[in-house]
This record gives structure tokens, C-alpha cells and sequence, in this order.
């Protein structure tokens, strides 16, 4: 069997810790290539040799073995990113979030679980207030 | 439903597959003047083959559009496309011969230009002529300018006269408003009442008819010295629209044509197919100015020689297109063309110099083509991506988003995200279309 590339075992991880279908987070067709931006994202967050460490690791052992440090810590922080679509970042302030970026902000999922729209975007057209949204396995695919 | 599942949906029927795979993918054939009803499907379904299938619907449909037609605009199927003639889309009625003062009834499918505003012109000189009386791209009106969406001005070209402009539809459009009285206001209001939406016809494969199409043209005056060989001209009224500061008079130029933009409704496309085109000659792209300017290059719309003036910028009030010596804007595409769309457009560009050298057509190339990567029902209350998340994000043609480039969400033009709200006059959904902003109140003027 072909080897998993690291983008396709971080793509399952995505989707596994998001709990937001495949569909969604990485669909075949499409107008903009988040999976890819959230990888190249990561792997300049925590490098290389860390992203290679916790993707062998998912792949060995699966979701549930990344319980310990730094990893939890990593698929935590890659969580937040596909939700937001920012990272989480630590400030004399305490914990800021730094955008990654205009479109990562629009296609955050969390608006998807809200079944909503992010403030100041939204596809829908007017009027779209008045009524309800489509069901939730419309917006996260499952 | 996605479009990748459609298409798939669509690959299992045999009969289908058979009827796509005959209709074949004409950028390897012989160019036709049949417009294509839809895309024809990939082996491969990938964002990839997408893009490219509907580049090549881009290109088929430029082609059928562009032939030689009768004077009912319909192609004529005696000529080829090649040396210079009227063409389809040209003898299709203007937004203005359809939503006329007053509220009343278009005059039929084919009938003669209006050309009621040039008293200071012979009946026998405006015999024939295409009337030009914009000189903003803007949707949907020209005449009540507070109602226009993207009112970013006008494009004064290197030889200071303002390019203009045009909307036009096609006849399956013109029939569906004019059956459902949607030319005035009093008749969107009795289709509205009976519970009826907006809903253009579709280009489909399966019937092999094609769907609504919408067509806005950019042109140029042509000056003396220009090489008028390089361009599909035509000898045009132009009115200097008073509600666009102009004086009322009419006057005869042979115009070239500089961009073009095809909108046209299919089944894989509820939210439509966005093809746009222009001169090879309009602008340079940003980033290769200083390459694309090195051989003393001569553009329509940018200056070589005065490289350090900033790019699309909106001319200095007033706007008044009679006015003479008027500073030319200086135009740089920002998105450049991608390397599959401009090894098309060489493959489209060499078909065409083949039939004819010197075809004017060889100068036209596809800037890009926007497509919805989930096409669902756009009018759905339920459906978390109305708009289909189109691809690519944005897309301008340098003549008619000149202002309004780039990359930023919102700002950068999307035909899609736009048109997607475009309304009726009284306010309900139009199906992508602001035209039918346009229409007046019976009795109004």
C-alpha cells in the first residue's frame, strides 16, 4: 500500500479532531486551498521536524495517542486554527488570536457550526434573517 | 448538491456520457457557431479539469457569439468566422431597447436600433448603425445613476476619448421578460404576487439547448492613425448621454471592440458561467510592466512612457466624454493571467489565424472564466453556499472593473458574489441579473 503523504495524514487529523467532514474541510473541487494553507501554516509554526514527529504519531497510534506534550498541545492549536482560522497566541496580555487571514477568517468553521455567517461576510442573500438556516450536516458535512 | 457530484451524477447515465462525448470538447476541432449549452464534462473531475472545461465553454461560446450573423442575431451558417463582420451578440436588443420609459412593451426579437435620441443626424446616416450611449460600465442603469452598483467611473483610453459601453441579451432572456412582463415595474409586481421567481432557462447537454445569456461590451474610438485590422469594428452612433453629462448630440466613429464579458446560466451552473475577454493590446499586467513595456509596446489604456504614474485610478470630475484633452487613465491588469488560460487562448488565437491571418478575432484572449465548485440552489433559504463558492475568487476584465481589481474579498471584483444581489426594481431576486433594476413604472419618464 502507497505510503500517506504528510498533507493527507494531516488532513485526516483535521478532520478527526474538528469533527467536520472531509467534504467540507479538503472537498476535491474547490476555490481555495485551505488544507493546504493550514499545513504550510502549521509546519511553519512548529517546523518541520515536530509536524513530521506528531503526523508518524497519528499515523501509529491514531487520535487518541497524541494525549501528551507537545502534541496535544499541536492538535489543539491546529483545532483552533481550522475553527477561527487563527492562531492562538500567547501576549504579556494573555492569550491574543492572530488572523492568518482575510479568507482563513471568512472560512472559519465555527461559523459553520453556528450555522451563521462571520460578522461583516456572508454568502447569503437579503432577507436571509427571516428564515432557518439548512441543517447543520449541511454546513460540517456529517 | 456540489457540481462535482452533478457531474459525476451525470457520468452515470450512458446516454448522456454518449451525447457529451459526441459533443466533444471543440478546442480540438473545427470552430463553430454553435453555442455550447454547457460545459462537457471531465474524465477527471478536479478543480483542474474544471477550470479548463469551462475555459474551452469560454472560448466556444466567444467563437458562436462572435460569428457573422442575419439581422435577426442569429449566426449565419453560410460564413466562417474569420474576416471582420457584425456579429451575433451585436444584433441582440440593448437593456435599453428592453426596459424603455413609460413601462412599454419592447419592440419584437430583431427589430432596428432605436435611435430617437439623434435629432442632429440623417435618418439614412444612422441606417444600420449600432448605437453606443454609455460611457461608465455600470449595471444596470444608465440613466439613474444612484441606482448603479459599481458607479467607479469612466476609462479614458491613450487617445483621450472615453471608452464605451453596452449591455445586451440574448433571446431566450428577452423572451422570459417579455413573456412575464418583467420590462415595467407593474408587471414585476403581478409575477411577485403570483408567487413566481426569477428563473432564466439553462444551457443544458441533455436537450442541447442553450440558456439565458447575458452579454457587456467595452469600445473603443478608433483614431486615424490606429490599425484598425487589429480589432472587430463597427461604425457606431454615439450619444452623449446628457444623463451622463453629455451634450444630446450623436455622432458617427468607428469604434474597435476592447473587452468582452459572457454571462450565461447552465445546469452544471445555477450560478452562472462568468467568461470574460479582452484586446491583447489593453494594459500590461502589473507585475511585468516594465518587461511587457520594452519594445516600445503601444496599449490602448497605459502609457509606457510615463511608467511612474500611479495604475487605475478614477479620472478627475467632472465627467464629460465631449470635452476635450482629457488625461488618458493609466491601466494595469493587477491578476495576471494564469499559464493554462494563456495556453488556450494561443491554441484558440492559432485555430482562428489558420482559417484567416488576418482575422481581427486572433487579437481576443480569455482573461479567466468564474464557476460555481458547489452548485447548489442559489435561491435557497437552507443552503449554507448560495453563491457556490466560485472559482477563481475574483475576476476583472481591465475595460469593465477597471477601479475595482484585485484580491481583497469584496473589494476585488467577484462576478458571482455581485451579481448574486443584484435585484429587481422592486427588490426581489432577479436570478444574477441587474437589468431588470432598470425597468420603469408604467407612464413613467
Amino acid at each position: 500500500m502507497q505510503k500517506k503523504t504528510n498533507l493527507e495524514l494531516f488532513t485526516e487529523l483535521s478532520v478527526e479532531a474538528t469533527g467536520i467532514s472531509k467534504e467540507i474541510l479538503a472537498p476535491a473541487v474547490s476555490n481555495y486551498d485551505l488544507v493546504g494553507t493550514y499545513y504550510n501554516e502549521s509546519i511553519k509554526k512548529f517546523g518541520d521536524y515536530f509536524m513530521d514527529k506528531l503526523l508518524n504519531r497519528y499515523e501509529q497510534y491514531g487520535l487518541t495517542k497524541l494525549d501528551i506534550e507537545p502534541y496535544e498541545e499541536m492538535v489543539q492549536q491546529i483545532t483552533f486554527l481550522w475553527y477561527m482560522g487563527a492562531w492562538a497566541v500567547e501576549t504579556s496580555f494573555g492569550v491574543q488570536t492572530r488572523t492568518i487571514s482575510a479568507i482563513a477568517y471568512q472560512k472559519g468553521m465555527s461559523w459553520q457550526v453556528m450555522q451563521s455567517h462571520p460578522m461583516g461576510y456572508s454568502v447569503s442573500r437579503y432577507g436571509y434573517w427571516a428564515h432557518l438556516p439548512g441543517d447543520l450536516e449541511a454546513y460540517v458535512g456529517n | 448538491m456540489g457540481l462535482s457530484k452533478t457531474l459525476v451524477g451525470l457520468a452515470l447515465t450512458g446516454a448522456i456520457t454518449a451525447q457529451i462525448a459526441n459533443a466533444g470538447d471543440n478546442s480540438n476541432n473545427d470552430l463553430t457557431w454553435k453555442l455550447p449549452p454547457d460545459i462537457v464534462e471531465p474524465n477527471k473531475i478536479t478543480t483542474k479539469s474544471l477550470q479548463y472545461a469551462f475555459d474551452v465553454f469560454s472560448w466556444e461560446s466567444f467563437i458562436a457569439l462572435n460569428w457573422p450573423a442575419t439581422k435577426k442575431g442569429m449566426p449565419n451558417k453560410k460564413k466562417m468566422i474569420g474576416k471582420d463582420a457584425i456579429t451575433v451578440w451585436e444584433q441582440w436588443p440593448h437593456t435599453t431597447d428592453i426596459f424603455k420609459p413609460g413601462g412599454v412593451k419592447p419592440d419584437p426579437w430583431g427589430s432596428p436600433i432605436d435611435t430617437q435620441y439623434c435629432t442632429n443626424l440623417k435618418k439614412k446616416d444612422l441606417k444600420e448603425k449600432k448605437l453606443l450611449r454609455q460611457i461608465k460600465k455600470v449595471s444596470p442603469n444608465l440613466l439613474i445613476l444612484n441606482q448603479e452598483p459599481m458607479d467607479t467611473g469612466p476609462v479614458i483610453d491613450q487617445n483621450g476619448q472615453y471608452l464605451q459601453y453596452e449591455i445586451n441579451l440574448g433571446k431566450s432572456m428577452f423572451d422570459y421578460i417579455v413573456d412575464n412582463e418583467l420590462y415595467n415595474v407593474e408587471g414585476q409586481q403581478k409575477f411577485d404576487k403570483a408567487g413566481h421567481m426569477v428563473d432564466f432557462a439553462s444551457g443544458d447537454r441533455k436537450t442541447g439547448k442553450t440558456g439565458a445569456i447575458m452579454v457587456k461590451a467595452a469600445w473603443k474610438i478608433l483614431d486615424k492613425k490606429e490599425d484598425r485590422s487589429k480589432f472587430h469594428t463597427v461604425d457606431a452612433v454615439i450619444w452623449n448621454n446628457p444623463a451622463e453629462k453629455g451634450d444630446g448630440t450623436c455622432r458617427i466613429e468607428t469604434v474597435g471592440l476592447i473587452g468582452l464579458h459572457i454571462a450565461t446560466k447552465t445546469k452544471s451552473a445555477p450560478q452562472w458561467v462568468w467568461s470574460t475577454f479582452e484586446h491583447v493590446d489593453n494594459a500590461p499586467t502589473e507585475a511585468t510592466i516594465k518587461e511587457e513595456c520594452r519594445d516600445n509596446k503601444h496599449f490602448s489604456l497605459y502609457n509606457c512612457n510615463e511608467q511612474d504614474r500611479a495604475v487605475n485610478k478614477v479620472p478627475a470630475q467632472p465627467w464629460d466624454a465631449s470635452r476635450p484633452g482629457q488625461t488618458p487613465t493609466q491601466v494595469a491588469r493587477v491578476v495576471p493571467l494564469t499559464d493554462e488560460t494563456k495556453a488556450l487562448n494561443k491554441r484558440y488565437q492559432d485555430k482562428l489565424r489558420a482559417i484567416d491571418p488576418k482575422t481581427p478575432w486572433q487579437n481576443y484572449m480569455l482573461i479567466s472564466t468564474q464557476w460555481p465548485t458547489r452548485a447548489g440552489d442559489p435561491t435557497s433559504f437552507q443552503n449554507p453556499d448560495p453563491q457556490g463558492s466560485p472559482a477563481p475568487m475574483v475576476l476583472a476584465n481591465t475595460t469593465l472593473e477597471t477601479y475595482t481589481q484585485g484580491t481583497i474579498p469584496q473589494i476585488g471584483t467577484s462576478c458571482t458574489e455581485c451579481h448574486f444581489r443584484a435585484t429587481s426594481r422592486i427588490g426581489k431576486w432577479t436570478d444574477f441579473t441587474y437589468t431588470l433594476g432598470m425597468a420603469y413604472k408604467l407612464n413613467e419618464k
